[in-house]
């Protein structure tokens, strides 16, 4: 066991583990962060996507101690807060992107990472940069309309924010 | 009928029902706040690791736990003979048969394996981690014997025998002529025979199975946290851990995903159960993704059909009959429900009088069977629509034409089926011009023509339509094939919830059995402000825990919008009664002189609406005012109400009638697109619509996400899962890596059409519509790839239908040119 620093959703937390220790495992089990989840633990479903340095990546392959030093951002701190929702949050809902919820932290936090690489995908974008991530039960449509969906929300959240200033 | 809801005045107009509705469930899920199995942290809670078989047959010799036990941080070890001392056989539907089948299931392996993935030792430690570690540090010395590997291997005469007592391998074998079958066989003008292979799949949701243990010594009270879809049956355990069944309790997590793989899964709990019971802390298992796969007592049908299909010269159908060999693997968990629960719709959605079937049951050194969405459904309706096909070519009808020559007709609704199940209602007819003209499928026709006349070497286009049963809202009767000429011991499967209004007028409803993503909180909460009036979002929804939950079966074959909305409706229609006499005295009018006005949530006198009492104001009088009551109200507001199935009744006692058991029925029309790459056997999809209906639509956006999500696992089903094993029934797909789940770039968007054809026998005319999708589209995409190769003779009798089989088809058909 050994102390490990882990910058998640902007709070360093110190936590102690064995070298062996997943990401994923310290998130949840050390950081008190249990929103993302667990599927397959060998790097298939995507369940245990979160952003390290703005990138996606499975949490289940990498070792706690390499994520030192590093940006984490979980589903947790996906919103500014836990009263409101992100754009990508508030489409999921409004178009049933989601039944069982299990596989909706990573596909949220990949959702994201596509938008803010580009701001208006098509659904053939979607489905390649998305298909990382299974989802055993929408059978995917109405997931790609809420990536849809949050890329208008965040025009219009954009637009709005033009006009104030 | 058997059950009603109260209902003093019926009014058609709905409220809240059909309208676009963010579900309740995703508010959480979306903020990654879900609280599943996995998420729980109990204070000195350990965590359970399994050694799992490596061999599907052999028998235990030694097992050797010393260096295991002295691991640091192991807190206990319990091998086949330490749950054999504690615990009786887990009970298993094997002991519903009269007489019982002696077909015993232990949480671990005692005297010998019987599947690869079997549990053999099981280790709780202070981490799972640890756990594992001290799995590894076990040594377990196996001796050999003969796997029984099939069916076939099963029923050969000197088979190695899975369990001693049953002879033969055979566990069960019935025959059953309904409309005198055999005669109308000999006696047809054509007989279409298809003889059709269904392999293993799995619901692979993608949260494993997992539950927590809380033994409680000095009340001897076992609570226990899980994701199973079936929770309610926990007292079951209790002649397993000998404890009262009242003394289990059972609390839902959510649950991610189930498919039918989490509707029961004993062994885990046993297990948690007895580590909780030596350490007295909490004792969590949850299966890792291998041992979902190989281990989890979670694989599908795994079936043979001879089917033959009986008809006249004009195409009409006379008769159905079919020998099917089920291998259920190494024990007998749910009995043969996945054969019984089919035959709810046999005949499909077809007037076929007769009906006749051969089934056999047999047991293998394969991991037991259980569900998986149809409950056997998806592989019957495949037979059937594959026999249909391959009569529409043998007597060059086209594939609508036979359909539209023997599809039910509207007036013949409600509609007794040969076997005696009732369909309520529907129209099939207009289902399936709706279908053709909306897939566009006469162009997709002309397309194919074509494509066929430039005779392109590399590819070919094919155009699949099934039109098919989605029977829905199981009673338990329909495990009738149990108990031959004694039916009746079963289960009417009953659904409870609880709905209070509190002094400030706001609502909330208890479920009495867990949640899935379906949604079933959302669908309370409809259901509420469908009768109330109030906004389905001011509901708030919890799940009680089997401690104080009613009759219940939970989220299974399709039944919860049925059975929930009945119980739901059903208690605030009692609440308003209750409500009633506070509000007369609130008006000063006569309580008959009043009706409940769910468009203003309040109780006004007839005639004068202008005159009313709010639901708030009642509410208030109703809580803790007993001084200002009327005389004989007592103080509270709230209704626990229990809704029996609509339309169950029992087989009957000579067999000649299986009665009601999935009288809701659904129905849909499946029409696939696709083309097939020759060269490299490719499938990919040009277009895929279905049209469906399943009564009256509660939430527009679920009923779509139901449709399309079982639709694109059918896809999968009739393209890439399959769980095979080799000649020493050793499994061949063990991880998501070897069993292909679909992603987003293997299927296509999914376009629906709507029907509502309400069920006169269910609260607003609902029906279920999980299942249906799956049950459809594996039918469906294979009939697509067949049409594709029709030109090279290739025909297709079983799934997945893999590039690699195509090719292989491909190249005996050129070979025999």
């Amino acid at each position: 066991m050994k102390p490990v620093k882990l910058e998640v959703n902007g709070i360093v937390h110190e936590v102690f583990l064995e070298d062996r220790t997943s990401l994923a495992d310290a998130l949840r089990d050390d950081c008190g962060l249990t929103g993302t989840r667990l599927g397959c633990e060998h790097g298939v479903c995507g369940a245990c996507t979160v952003l390290v340095n703005n990138r996606p990546e499975r949490s289940c392959l990498v070792l706690a101690t390499q994520a030192e030093g590093d940006t984490i951002g979980t589903i947790e701190g996906l919103a500014a807060s836990p009263t409101v929702l992100a754009p990508v949050q508030q489409a999921f809902r409004q178009a049933h992107g989601l039944q069982c919820g299990f596989c909706t932290s990573g596909m949220l936090l990949t959702a994201q990472s596509l938008l803010d690489h580009d701001p208006d995908p098509s659904p053939a974008v979607i489905r390649d940069w998305m298909h990382g991530n299974l989802c055993r039960c929408t059978g995917f449509d109405q997931i790609i309309e809420s990536v849809q969906l949050a890329a208008t929300l965040i025009k219009q959240d954009q637009a709005r924010e033009e006009e104030l200033s | 009928m058997n059950s009603t809801i109260p209902s003093p005045r019926e009014t058609n107009t709905h409220h809240a029902f059909g309208q676009p509705r963010e579900t309740i469930e995703s508010a959480r899920h979306v903020r990654g706040g879900g609280k599943f199995v996995a998420d729980l942290q109990l204070p000195g809670m350990l965590h359970v690791a399994l050694l799992r078989s490596p061999k599907a047959h052999a028998r235990i010799v030694e097992i050797d736990v010393r260096q295991a036990r002295s691991l640091l941080g192991v807190h206990a070890i319990l091998t086949g003979a330490d749950v054999q001392k504690s615990t009786s056989s887990i009970y298993t539907m094997a002991q519903m048969h009269k007489p019982p089948l002696d077909i015993p299931l232990h949480a671990l392996a005692t005297d010998k394996v019987r599947h690869v993935g079997e549990p053999v030792v099981a280790v709780a430690a202070r981490t799972r981690a640890i756990a594992e570690d001290a799995v590894r540090l076990i040594r377990v010395k196996y001796e050999d014997l003969p796997p029984v590997a099939d069916a076939d291997a099963a029923l050969a005469s000197g088979a190695p025998l899975v369990h001693e007592n049953i002879a033969g391998n055979l566990i069960m074998h019935r025959q059953h002529d309904f409309g005198d079958a055999e005669s109308v066989f000999k006696n047809a003008d054509h007989v279409v025979r298809r003889k059709l292979r269904w392999p293993r799949q799995t619901g692979a949701a993608l949260e494993t199975f997992g539950c927590v243990a809380q033994w409680q010594p000095g009340v001897d009270e076992l609570t226990f946290w899980s994701n199973h879809q079936s929770n309610v049956l926990l007292w079951t355990l209790g002649p397993t851990l000998g404890l009262p069944p009242h003394r289990i309790k059972g609390i839902a997590c959510d649950i991610g995903g189930a498919f039918g793989a989490k509707f029961w899964q004993p062994r885990a709990m046993v297990i948690c159960a007895l580590f909780s019971r030596l350490t007295t802390r909490p004792v969590r298992y949850v299966e890792g993704r291998v041992e979902n796969l190989v281990g989890g007592d979670n694989h599908g049908e795994d079936r043979t059909y001879d089917a033959e299909l009986a008809l006249d010269s004009s195409g009409k159908m006379l008769g159905l009959r079919f020998s099917v060999v089920e291998d259920y693997g190494s024990a007998f968990i749910l009995g043969p429900i996945n054969n019984a629960e089919p035959l709810a719709q046999a005949t499909g959605p077809y007037d076929i009088a007769a009906f006749a079937f051969d089934f056999t049951a047999v047991l293998s050194n394969k991991v037991p069977q259980a569900a998986y969405r149809g409950f056997g459904g998806a592989a019957h309706n495949f037979m059937l629509e594959r026999l249909v096909d391959a009569a529409a070519v043998e007597l060059g009808l086209s594939a609508v034409a036979i359909r539209e020559l023997n599809l039910l007709q509207p007036e013949q609704f409600p509609y007794r089926t040969a076997t005696g199940n009732i369909y309520d209602s529907g129209d099939y007819p207009t289902a399936l011009h709706r279908a053709v003209k909306e897939s566009s499928y006469d162009l997709w026709r002309e397309r194919q023509a074509r494509a066929r006349e430039v005779k392109d070497p590399t590819r070919a286009i094919g155009i699949g339509l099934v039109s098919c049963q989605e029977r829905s809202v199981q009673s338990g009767t329909a495990l009738w094939l149990m108990f031959d000429q004694e039916p009746g011991r079963n289960t009417t499967a009953a659904e409870s919830a609880s709905v209070r209004i509190d002094s400030q007028g706001s609502v909330r409803v208890a479920l009495h059995s867990p949640s899935l993503g379906t949604p079933t909180e959302t669908i309370a909460a409809t259901v509420v402000a469908e009768e109330l009036g109030v906004p389905a979002d001011s509901v708030s929804v919890s799940r009680l825990d089997t401690s104080m939950a009613g009759p219940a079966m939970g989220p299974s074959a399709s039944r919860m919008t049925v059975m929930l909305s009945g119980a739901v409706a059903g208690a605030v229609r009692e609440v308003i009664e209750k409500m009633r006499p506070l509000a007369a005295h609130l008006l000063e009018a006569n309580p008959e002189d009043l009706m409940w006005d769910p468009s203003r949530a309040c109780f006004t006198i007839v005639g004068v609406p202008e005159s009313s009492a709010t639901l708030a104001a009642i509410a208030h009088l109703a809580n803790g005012h007993a001084l200002r009551l009327p005389a004989g109200c007592r103080s509270g507001l709230e209704s626990t109400y229990t809704y029996d199935h609509p339309m169950s009744s029992m087989p009957h006692a000579d067999g000649s009638d299986w009665g009601n058991y999935a009288p809701i029925v659904g129905h849909t029309v499946h029409v696939p697109v696709v083309e097939v790459d020759l060269q490299t056997g490719a499938v990919t999809f040009l277009d895929y619509f279905v049209m469906h209906d399943c009564g009256t639509v509660v939430n527009p956006d679920a009923v779509r996400g139901q449709v399309v999500g079982a639709t694109v696992q059918g896809i999968a089903t009739a393209l890439t899962e399959e769980l095979a094993f080799d000649e020493q029934a050793r499994p061949q797909n063990t991880d998501f890596r070897s069993y292909f789940l679909p992603t987003f770039l293997d299927v296509p968007a999914i376009r629906l059409g709507h029907m509502e054809t309400p069920s006169p026998f269910t609260y607003r005319g609902v029906k279920g519509i999980g299942e249906g999708g799956r049950m459809a589209a594996p039918a469906a995409v294979v009939s697509a790839i067949e049409d594709a190769l029709s030109p090279y003779g290739v025909r297709i009798n079983e799934v997945p239908v893999t590039p690699e089989k195509i090719l292989k088809w491909l190249g005996n058909a050129s070979a025999a040119q």
